[in-house]
């Protein structure tokens, strides 16, 4: 595969350190992202050390194990590395993600059924997929759906309730 | 610093020469003739909207009263505010200013065609409005310079159907001290939490210095406002927002706000760069911003939502019955904030019904 970095990265690889230049090099070609990967992955490395005042080279470190890891594809590691960072750079949103899913689980929804909520929450229409075989399929579906629907936790997930949870996790609240 | 800028005064002045004869250039020329003076065709002017040492007196070309450009009202409500574009940029530096990616005109710009404004103004005739100058420029920092108060507070005293807030950060008051207002005008001041006004609005007079101009505004019968925007998430902002909040009342009889406004820190993505650049120490870009349906970078809502419970809590402990409203906010944090979602039209009668109550 021939791999390359983006030049409008490298524009921006090249104006740092020069250790973190090679450092950020050697990164993406181990993990050969794609390129909105790669703008991602080095957004996330600039605005982690810019935040936490914590070199590249210490939080390239942090996930050496898996990239150096040979039971791992390429895209597992790259699956990892990314959560990791994102999860660094955002702590709050994808706490929220975890809670959320976490809620979701928990109405036992009926299955092949999807609750789609909106974009990092910022809009107000939620999404339901569900797929099914026949009508009887179709009303039992249904039925568990509207049953759901008369659950606190329900009203709790949909009108935004749950929020005030991601603040109570120990060093979520500034 | 103690107070940063008391009163700005430019390095050098640029006069366009279609503007040169307007009586009221001369009437600003005269009040800084100590200041190097260069008339120049508007054609050849270039420069960057960063140099802050440069005043320009030019023409507004366009319309100076506009609705606010604030933002997409599809998802966002709207207050339905007009500006009154008297210039643009300010001598102030704040870190998050929006200016920096608005603007593409240089130097500090003051439009000088006062008579085209005032036929505007007059050619308003039935609809009431609320009108500001302070959004793409500080409606007071060259006060002492333009005295432009002086013409447009006795003007919108004698208008029945147009009130005017001057919002500022700077404490040039002086002008307004003997103008006949008619309760047709709101002095108004940006806040911020005392770190934040010393780390992120360079060379701005601090919260305090604010807060006993807008004390004296008040002795002087005017009605005063309150623009806690941008929010800043940071280590430390319940403390810093409650004392920026316990200060106002300090100062301030509740009777006499017309609003606070609350807004938290959004930006367009092209500020990131800017602010990264021209401010490397600041960390305010990077909190938990996700991108909003107007484009806008703005906090990830449960902290938004976090931010102005909590800041309207302190504010309603000291005052009930002030008017408090969100800028351009979703109707799901309205509900979750104030129990309600303001219907279209209602935030504007809300503001609107200050005046005509009085």
């Amino acid at each position: 595969m021939n791999f390359k970095i983006f030049p409008d990265i490298l524009k921006e690889i090249e104006n740092l350190p020069a250790e973190e230049n090679k450092i950020i090099k050697q990164f993406f070609t181990k993990l050969q992202p794609t390129y909105s990967l790669q703008k991602e992955l080095l957004t996330y490395l600039l605005d982690i050390k810019a935040r936490d005042e914590i070199s590249i080279t210490e939080l390239v470190k942090m996930v050496n194990n898996t990239i150096n890891n040979p039971t791992l594809t390429r895209e597992q590691k790259l699956t990892i590395v990314r959560n990791f960072l994102r999860k660094r750079r955002f702590p709050l949103l994808t706490k929220a993600e975890e809670i959320f899913n976490k809620k979701i689980k928990n109405l036992n929804l009926p299955s092949k059924c999807k609750i789609i909520p909106p974009i990092y929450w910022e809009g107000d229409e939620y999404e339901i997929k569900f797929y099914f075989k026949n009508n009887k399929e179709f009303i039992q579906k249904l039925e568990r759906l509207l049953k759901i629907s008369q659950m606190d936790i329900w009203q709790q997930l949909i009108d935004g309730g749950w929020f005030e949870e991601i603040f109570s996790q120990k060093n979520f609240d500034r | 610093m103690e107070g940063g800028l008391k009163k700005f005064f430019p390095k050098k002045i640029l006069i366009d020469k279609t503007v040169l004869d307007l009586p009221y250039t001369q009437e600003i020329l005269k009040r800084i003739s100590h200041i190097p003076q260069e008339v120049v065709a508007p054609e050849t002017v270039k420069g960057e909207v960063y140099n802050k040492e440069i005043l320009y007196l030019t023409r507004n070309k366009g319309r100076f009263f506009r609705p606010c450009p604030c933002t997409n009202k599809t998802f966002y409500i709207s207050c339905e505010y007009y500006i009154l574009e008297v210039g643009t940029n300010c001598a102030f530096d704040c870190t998050y200013c929006i200016l920096q990616s608005y603007l593409n005109q240089p130097f500090i710009q003051v439009y000088v065609n006062l008579e085209d404004l005032f036929k505007e103004l007059d050619d308003i005739k039935i609809k009431f409005y609320r009108v500001g100058t302070g959004e793409l420029t500080d409606s007071l920092f060259l006060d002492h310079i333009t005295q432009l108060s002086r013409y447009l507070v006795p003007y919108f005293a004698r208008r029945d159907n147009l009130i005017l807030e001057l919002k500022t950060k700077s404490i040039i008051i002086d002008n307004l001290a003997d103008l006949d207002h008619n309760g047709h005008i709101v002095i108004s001041w940006s806040l911020n939490a005392p770190e934040i006004v010393l780390k992120e609005e360079k060379d701005t007079p601090t919260l305090e210095e604010r807060l006993k101009a807008a004390h004296r505004c008040q002795e002087w019968g005017y009605w005063i406002g309150f623009h806690f925007d941008p929010i800043i998430y940071y280590p430390g902002w319940k403390e810093g927002y409650k004392e920026a909040v316990d200060l106002i009342f300090k100062y301030i009889q509740p009777e006499k706000i017309a609003w606070i406004s609350l807004g938290t820190f959004r930006f367009m993505p092209s500020l990131k760069n800017i602010i990264r650049h021209r401010f490397p120490e600041s960390k305010i870009i990077y909190g938990e911003f996700i991108s909003g349906l107007d484009g806008k970078q703005r906090y990830f809502k449960p902290i938004r939502i976090l931010l102005y419970k909590t800041i309207l809590k302190w504010i309603r402990e000291y005052a009930p019955q002030v008017n408090v409203y969100l800028c351009m906010e979703r109707p799901e944090i309205w509900k979750e904030v104030f129990g309600y979602v303001p219907i279209k039209g209602a935030l504007r009668e809300m503001l609107n019904n200050i005046f005509k109550k009085n």
